[in-house]
């Protein structure tokens, strides 16, 4: 009996090991996908189980507050707009004229593995990652507490800064987007405005 | 951060955040509401932008306060950059004024957006936070992408936002993977926690802390295009609407500084040599490639697009200097460039109002034809030379290669620069100097000679951009006779970031 305690913490731990490498084994093929796939409506859909995967990884470092998060915006939110963006502008058409991989392979492949090797042996030379151990105990609710406070105390600035920028986003796409008759036209609506010297009729005809 | 005195005096600290937002929400709903009175939106902006930096001013005397808990702060520093990103505001506006057709019925929405670009300015340069510096950077590439592509008729100025989007996404991403490695290594996303805890680390600077830095750096080169990132600079520039073009030639290069700033001599004050020798590497680059591609343009903006990644290549031995001498002529040379950078933009402005050219052979005689656009165009490209004449442009490049000296013990790249960046001067006075005297020495060229007389005025704020040109001349000559005073403003603003201050980085702590 006396072992028992350490003999679930070996289990939790082998458990969370093996959880964390069947969600790798999913998550690299299909990230992989997502980059190489030609059709772009299907590496779309990849993206979905790439953004699921994610939010496994997650959960195992107990922050299910960010895991549900992740599956609401990336992986249903996000993605499904960038589908059905893609399905409305009709991408079958645009498949014919993509070209072949146009960068060189060999190249690609040597930056790939260069840019691994970088990443590698920097997250080998540092001697001290800080691990949190007492974050494990809190629960969910508690979990979803904290972040709440702070969104209202020391990030509350960040919170409201936020706002600003999508204000910018939507204006920009909104501004962007919108039908508009081309310049010349407007040169002439503007003599015709002077002709007729009522603006509010002027106004209608750009209307259409 | 608990008790209600501390969200008020927060707010009280952020009065010219707050101001600037409000400006945003009225730009953005003025047009709707009165279209008649349109004319008011950009007034409006300027006086939201004079008041947001007179109150940012009368925080300079303030000293250092900490907001958030340690997450956001207003030092001398801030309130410089602040002031600077709200004086390019403010000659922006006038000089979209003079050219609001090429904006088509969109014209309120561009005055919202700029604004908006300022104000990310002014709290990147107050963020001593992670997340806040990614916010702001963001909010600053999305409305520098949408002011980019603003001319939407006009196939270059479409070019040039989908480049600038693609490559600021690129960057994002490369700045979002070093933020994350700095996270993971502190666990704190405040500059001065981060500060602390790496100066802990037992073999100082451990290859992951390069390896951050590094990522953060390409991120904070993307802004300032330094040479290996500045692919997008001539295009974007040549592309946008020309006031766009002045503003991210001096706008959001104040932001990238402010951030290299304080990113490097806070977060990773414990690895100088490091960055400096990074730095170093990227100024050299800068200053010869800007320089020698500059001297082979024929359109006046691209010219000034490739000379301003030369620019960039000198303040950034300033940085480099990493001392109080150093920043404060990085500041110096920031004032001074914006004036007579926003100038010599004016002036192509006014230039292609009349003749819709942007060629520089076409500059040529206009003295004869524009007395007073051809002087104010002179006088700010002389200072771009960096020739005496007044001597402000003279100071900031001597000031900044001063400090390179002094520095020359601690960075064994010092001497190469200063010697590069002295080369390098030799063209840049070509090209400059090769526009000036066209103007003003050789015989008019077609485009000249078609202009009229006297110039007519189509609208009243056609008026504008000559205001504009008048207040970098005046900027200009006002820098050169009170290089002082301004000096040893630049010098208070640095102080709370430079190394003696590092004691105070403990208190603010708690």
């Amino acid at each position: 009996m006396e072992g028992f305690p350490q003999l679930t913490t070996w289990a939790q731990a082998n458990v969370e090991q093996a959880v964390f490498y069947l969600l790798a084994v999913i998550a690299i093929p299909l990230a992989y996908g997502v980059v190489c796939d030609r059709n772009i409506i299907r590496s779309g859909f990849l993206l979905i189980g790439v953004f699921s995967t994610i939010a496994g990884l997650f959960i195992l470092l107990s922050a299910q507050f960010l895991a549900l998060a992740q599956i609401m915006i990336y992986g249903v939110g996000i993605t499904l707009v960038v589908v059905i963006a893609l399905m409305l502008t009709n991408p079958k058409a645009e498949k014919e004229s993509m070209p072949a991989l146009s960068i060189h392979k060999g190249p690609a492949i040597f930056v790939a593995c260069f840019l691994f090797m970088c990443v590698y042996l920097a997250l080998r030379s540092a001697e001290n990652w800080p691990v949190k151990t007492d974050v494990a105990a809190l629960s969910a609710a508690e979990n979803l507490s904290r972040i709440g406070q702070s969104l209202l105390t020391n990030y509350s600035f960040h919170f409201e800064f936020a706002s600003i920028l999508l204000l910018a986003a939507l204006i920009g796409a909104v501004m962007l987007a919108k039908a508009e008759p081309a310049v010349h036209d407007l040169n002439e609506l503007s003599a015709n405005e002077d002709k007729l010297k009522s603006s509010e009729r002027a106004d209608d005809v750009v209307k259409v | 951060m608990q008790s209600i005195q501390d969200y008020l005096g927060a707010i009280s600290s952020l009065t010219p955040v707050i101001c600037l937002s409000t400006a945003i929400l009225f730009t953005a709903l003025w047009n709707l509401f009165f279209p008649r009175l349109k004319e008011i939106t950009p007034i409006a902006g300027i006086f939201a932008l004079l008041f947001a930096g007179t109150a940012l001013w009368q925080q300079f005397a303030v000293g250092s306060i900490t907001l958030f808990g340690g997450l956001y702060t207003v030092d001398p520093l801030t309130v410089l950059f602040g002031v600077l990103a709200c004086g390019v505001g403010a000659i922006v506006i006038l000089m979209t004024m003079g050219c609001e057709s090429e904006l088509g019925r969109n014209a309120g929405e561009f005055y919202t957006l700029l604004l908006v670009a300022v104000l990310a300015v002014m709290v990147l340069a107050g963020t001593t936070d992670l997340i806040l510096l990614f916010i702001a950077l963001e909010t600053l590439s999305i409305s520098c992408v949408v002011l980019a592509g603003f001319s939407k008729q006009d196939r270059r100025s479409n070019e040039a936002a989908l480049k600038y989007l693609i490559s600021t996404a690129a960057t994002t991403a490369t700045l979002l993977y070093g933020l994350s490695f700095l996270y993971g290594l502190t666990g704190s996303t405040s500059y001065y926690e981060i500060h602390n805890k790496i100066a802990t680390f037992a073999h100082a600077p451990s290859l992951v802390v390069i390896f951050t830095m590094v990522l953060l750096l390409s991120a904070v080169g993307f802004k300032l295009s330094a040479v290996p990132f500045h692919m997008w600079t001539p295009d974007v520039y040549e592309g946008a609407p020309t006031p766009v073009t002045a503003f991210l030639s001096i706008g959001s290069k104040a932001g990238g500084f402010v951030v290299a700033i304080r990113l490097l001599s806070v977060v990773f004050a414990s690895s100088v040599s490091d960055w400096s020798f990074i730095l170093g590497l990227l100024a050299i680059a800068s200053m010869i490639g800007g320089n020698l591609i500059a001297l082979a343009q024929t359109s006046f903006k691209r010219m000034l697009a490739y000379s301003s990644i030369a620019h960039v290549g000198y303040i950034l031995i300033g940085l480099i200097s990493n001392s109080l001498d150093g920043l404060s002529a990085v500041s110096f040379y920031l004032i001074v460039y914006g004036l007579m950078n926003l100038g010599a933009f004016t002036g192509a402005i006014l230039f292609c109002n009349e003749t819709g050219s942007d060629r520089i052979d076409d500059y040529a005689g206009l003295f004869k034809k524009r007395p007073w656009l051809a002087t104010g165009l002179a006088i700010c490209l002389i200072n771009l030379a960096g020739l005496p004449l007044p001597p402000a442009g003279f100071f900031a490049k001597a000031f900044v290669f001063w400090s390179g000296i002094q520095a020359s013990g601690a960075n064994p790249l010092a001497w190469t620069l200063i010697i590069v960046a002295l080369l390098t001067s030799v063209p840049a006075i070509y090209y400059y100097m090769r526009v000036a005297i066209k103007m003003i020495v050789k015989e008019p060229s077609d485009a000249v000679k078609k202009l009229e007389p006297e110039r007519k005025r189509m609208v009243d704020p056609q008026i504008c951009p000559d205001v504009a040109l008048a207040a970098c001349v005046a900027g200009i000559v006002i820098a050169s006779v009170m290089v002082n005073p301004i000096m040893k403003l630049a010098k208070d603003s640095v102080t709370p970031v430079t190394s003696p201050a590092v004691g105070m980085l403990d208190q603010n702590l708690n």
